[in-house]
């Protein structure tokens, strides 16, 4: 019986299919501006890599902003739940998770049966989210995939006082005019982003010293993960695969219906 | 909690009917003397000493009010934006913005732009907010009428309710003065006891209607019950209003009796906090019953009660019920109440609509949910949005968050 | 002259740092004033020093999510460097009711961080005769929780020694401006708000020495004739206006002759009456303090209200013989922005010159103000 869980982002899709054995398949694409389209592009990956077709799928729950819009799953679940679901299963003594998604950031207390008690949302901006990191990105015409690597070269520490991304991007082209090496521009835009979280996480009541899972594109650089590490003075724990974690709790749950 | 199928659905309420009416009456009333000018009309706030306008025969209407009426007719986006024109900012509070909106539109003669009839006088309480005193400041400034503020201290620790209450009463006292050289008439203490007596009836009954709702399943929701704190606030001085309230709670008893319940799907019992999305109500109902939800009860419906009247005291027990009230007492006796509530109703979860706009109920709204979440372990979702302005609301988002609550309810009982 | 310029930046910039080393020293209380209209004076009397909170530059990164990001940057800096342990070395805090905000955060902050004294002060919105006898009740509320919070009796005399104090500075203080207002651009508006910002942060004591040898020295300047247009300046409620902005302001030939800051003007220009009982003129030079956003004035029985800060803020225009008014204006401030449509429509009538600018505490200059700043001075 395979089981699958969609999580359409306003960012990427993401398909997980959970077989008999686990997870047997996953796939990322960018959603665009079709959400069932790119829907049914990253499901049809996804099967291929196990060699089924779509009737081979049982169950189906989609998550994310565009849950709603896909005419075929059996089920739609919050993101929250969904993600709760995936860390549990991974991380089966987690109780504190922090999301950072294309568009918008997530703080999540859950039980030690992986339940949801609190939740915060930064939904209003994109501060501290992957978009910011997109257009920082962009306009240090740096690889999004080098951005954290180039802010752990730092040494001379600056801070970018402009918390909005709009503003932001005019911000780090003056400093580039005049000058400043690209590596502290580039990491103080990740301490921008850290920082922001870290009302997010104090905002659930988290228990001291507890460590968190890391979960959402964002969690693969990993000049986020240590200034988070640093700044919440928590262990950050990051799956393999940070971006389909809130997937695989949706395909979790399609299994458990 | 889950309904079986014994009960008949019924979403409406009759007492909505006379509601209707009475409103209608209300506001139809107004128009007629601003031209016939047989009564002095008056704008008040809605915790204002209001007693003492009817005791001197003015006709009061309520600004405040008029914005869920903006809202709910959808023209309250198109008010506000008109005072962005005149470059108020966008935050400033909306139900100001609103009826500041349509008092402008219509002194400019823009159409359609209709505001409530021309008063006479205004009269104000910062009791609830400061920033309507501003509000009534700018109405006395367009329109070229006298205002009177009573200024209510918040009764923090440490401060002698009494000495509130009896600095609120002389400032009554002083009012009553300024009225009596403004309409040339003298203040009638027989006048002011008939009127306190009508209104204490009002309180009581309106407390023993909404006491209903404490029935599982509940008979009405507190979207049904919410529009009818209009008699309480604007008609209380007349018997019409306790009587309103006799016959709705002899509707909801009914109800019970008869097993009918406003919605299908009645899976959970939630408490609402906030000023309610007025413009939303159809579209939120929807949402919350097709996820189960039944919104019971708000701390909302506390801030009409008018429960500290008493003829034996008039002017002393009018002074009281402006000096005590839930807006001009400590954030911990608000949070208390809302506990309070949630034990009483016997509620399973909290949804508390943050109005961005509304100052008094943002900052500190976090802290009140926190407080319920610790102390009754009740899931809780916080939305956004705005009483009368759609530029707030993220519809989206919203619905979202109340299947997120929905969701952490359904695993609290596995 | 320097030299004390640059000790005033030192103690606004390191806001708290001559405070908590005072603490050490003299093992006595400090107590923190959230702006504005804290009574500095009775705190004085009690032996603690008041120390008021303005919140600061650093980027806020707590505060938004649990007081809300709808609410002004004070409220929500001050909270976010309460979270972070910003006020520990504080042994108690007092505030004036001035705003809605300002109450419910400050009821949030109780709650959330107790305080062993937390005094809220009811002012009354509207002063007239009723309204002062319940201001002087919560004066002497005030007084009795100090007592017994410091131990120290607060008599008569102690009151009018530290009312003597604060006033002789706040004179000094009006002399400063007067100079300036005589020979504009002897102190840069930057200084100008250093000198006042820093009198509430360090002991008021040490301020007036250094105030006295501040006006021996600046007596003797004189500076060549001021070629930049005179502007008066106002805004920045219960903040410290931005003083890089207030550089560039000055930088693209504008000078500022007088103002309407917390940090300025609103302050220094409330006198405290000594002929009275100390409590009753405390009480009464907040009734006759000057216009304010953050009160009420129902002008009854005159047929309408006007707006008393618009009237104010016209006249100080006039006074000054200045060329325009420039409004930094911080955003989320119910009080000013309900003020201004009356403002400029009082501005408009007179037609006096004036640009609302618009600016983030803690953001510094950026090309868009610089833009604002420069055809503002250009259009004058």
């Amino acid at each position: 019986m395979i089981a699958a869980g969609i999580d359409v982002g306003s960012t990427t899709t993401k398909v997980v299919l959970l077989g008999p054995n686990g997870m047997c398949a996953n796939s990322v694409q960018a959603t665009g501006i079709d959400v069932v389209e790119a829907t049914d592009r990253v499901i049809k990956r996804s099967l291929q890599q196990i060699n089924k077709s779509f009737e081979d799928i049982e169950r189906i729950v989609s998550t994310g902003y565009g849950r709603i819009s896909i005419p075929y799953s059996t089920q739609t679940i919050t993101e929250i739940t969904c993600n709760a679901a995936g860390v549990h299963h991974l991380f089966p003594e987690a109780t504190l998770i922090v999301d950072i998604g294309g568009q918008d950031s997530k703080a999540i207390k859950i039980n030690e049966r992986g339940k949801v008690l609190q939740f915060a949302m930064n939904d209003k901006c994109s501060a501290g989210t992957g978009k910011f990191l997109e257009i920082a990105a962009d306009t240090l015409q740096v690889d999004i995939a080098e951005l954290g690597s180039l802010a752990l070269k730092s040494s001379n520490r600056i801070t970018i006082s402009n918390t909005c991304t709009v503003f932001a991007q005019s911000e780090i082209v003056s400093l580039i005019a005049r000058k400043t090496a690209k590596e502290d521009i580039a990491a103080a835009l990740h301490e921008s982003i850290a920082s922001r979280i870290l009302g997010l996480v104090s905002s659930v009541n988290p228990e001291p010293g507890v460590g968190i899972v890391l979960t959402g594109g964002v969690a693969k650089n990993i000049a986020i993960v240590q200034l988070l590490s640093k700044m919440l003075g928590r262990k950050v724990l990051v799956p393999d695969n940070p971006q389909i974690v809130t997937a695989l709790g949706a395909a979790i749950l399609a299994l458990n219906q | 909690m889950l309904v079986n199928n014994v009960n008949t659905v019924n979403p409406r309420l009759e007492s909505q009917k006379r509601l209707g009416q009475m409103l209608a009456d209300h506001y139809v009333g107004a128009r007629e003397l601003a031209n016939t000018k047989e009564q002095p009309i008056a704008w008040a706030s809605i915790l204002a000493p209001t007693e003492i306008l009817w005791a001197m025969d003015f006709y009061v209407q309520f600004p405040e009010s008029y914005a869920a009426t903006s809202g709910a007719r959808h023209v309250a986006r198109d008010y506000c934006e008109l005072t962005e024109r005149n470059e108020y900012e966008h935050h400033l509070c909306t139900y100001c913005r609103n009826h500041l909106g349509a008092t402008i539109g219509e002194i400019n003669g823009i159409e359609p732009y209709e505001g409530l009839a021309r008063p006479d006088f205004l009269l104000v309480a910062n009791n609830s907010c400061v920033l309507i005193t501003k509000w009534w400041e700018h109405l006395s400034n367009l329109l070229g009428i006298p205002m009177f503020n009573i200024d209510c201290p918040v009764i923090v620790d440490g401060m002698d309710e009494k000495q509130a209450i009896n600095h609120v009463k002389d400032q009554c006292l002083d009012l009553i003065k300024f009225l009596e050289e403004f309409t040339g008439k003298k203040f009638d203490n027989d006048k002011l006891k008939e009127i306190v007596s009508n209104g204490k009836k009002s309180a009581e009954k309106y407390r023993a209607m909404l006491n209903v709702n404490k029935h599982d399943p509940a008979p009405a929701t507190f979207f049904d019950l919410m529009f009818h704190n209009f008699p309480n606030l604007a008609l209380r001085y007349k018997p019409e209003a306790a009587e309103h309230y006799r016959l709705m709670e002899d509707e909801l008893k009914q109800r019970v009796r008869n097993r009918i319940v406003p919605m299908d799907n009645m899976k959970y019992r939630i408490y609402w906090d906030g000023i309610p999305y007025w413009f939303a109500i159809k579209n939120l109902s929807n949402k919350l019953q097709s996820l189960g939800m039944c919104l019971v009860t708000s701390s909302y419906l506390e801030v009409f009660s008018y429960d500290r009247l008493d003829p034996d005291r008039p002017l002393e027990s009018v002074a009281e019920n402006t000096a005590v009230s839930l807006f001009s007492n400590t954030l911990s006796r608000k949070a208390e109440i809302t506990k309070g509530l949630v034990l009483d109703y016997k509620l399973e979860g909290g949804i508390f609509a943050n109005s961005l706009s509304c100052k008094p109920t943002s900052v500190p709204m976090r802290y009140v949910a926190d407080f319920l979440q610790k102390q009754t372990n009740i899931p809780i979702v916080m939305i956004e949005g705005d009483p009368v302005d759609d530029s707030f609301y993220d519809e989206e988002r919203n619905y979202m968050k109340f299947q997120a609550l929905v969701e952490m309810l359904e695993a609290k009982e596995k | 002259m320097d030299e004390i310029l640059t000790k005033f930046n030192e103690y606004t910039q390191d806001s708290y740092q001559r405070a908590i080393e005072w603490k050490r020293e003299s093992n006595k209380k400090v107590i923190g004033c959230l702006p504005m209209y804290c009574p500095e004076e009775i705190i004085h009397a009690s032996g603690a020093l008041p120390v008021t909170l303005f919140g600061s530059d650093d980027t806020i990164t707590m505060g938004d999510q649990h007081i809300g990001y709808n609410v002004c940057h004070h409220i929500r800096s001050t909270y976010d460097g309460l979270l972070k342990g910003k006020y520990d070395f504080l042994d108690g805090v007092a505030g004036v009711h001035v705003c809605d905000q300002v109450r419910f955060f400050m009821q949030s902050w109780q709650l959330d961080h107790p305080f062993a004294f937390f005094h809220e002060i009811c002012r009354p919105y509207k002063m007239d005769a009723t309204n002062i006898l319940f201001l002087i009740s919560e004066l002497n509320r005030l007084i009795s929780a100090l007592e017994e919070f410091t131990g120290n009796l607060i008599d008569v005399e102690a009151l009018q020694k530290s009312i003597g104090m604060y006033d002789r500075s706040r004179a000094m203080m009006r002399h400063l401006y007067q100079l300036r207002r005589e020979q504009p651009g002897i102190i840069g508006a930057q200084d100008m708000v250093n000198i006042i910002t820093s009198s509430m942060l360090i002991p008021r004591e040490e301020h007036n020495q250094i105030m006295e040898t501040l006006l021996g020295m600046i007596g003797e300047k004189t500076i060549m004739s001021e070629q930049r247009h005179k502007i008066v300046a106002i805004g920045s409620l219960c903040v410290i206006p931005d003083r890089e902005i207030l550089d560039l302001i000055e930088e693209q030939g504008l000078v500022i002759v007088d103002d309407d800051f917390y940090t300025g003007g609103r302050y220094i220009y409330n006198k405290i009456d000594s002929d009275r009982d100390p409590i009753e003129s405390i009480a009464y030079s907040y009734m006759n303090s000057v216009p304010c956003t953050t009160y009420n004035y129902d002008d009854l029985g005159k047929g309408g209200t006007r707006s008393h800060y618009a009237d104010y803020i016209v006249d100080m225009v006039k006074q000054n013989e200045a060329e325009g008014l420039l409004m930094l204006r911080v955003p989320y401030c119910d009080p000013f922005d309900m003020e201004y449509v009356l403002l400029k429509n009082r501005l408009t009538e007179e037609n006096i010159p004036y640009f609302p600018l618009f600016y983030e505490p803690g953001m510094g200059v950026s090309e868009a103000i610089k833009t604002r700043v420069a055809a503002f001075a250009e259009s004058l």
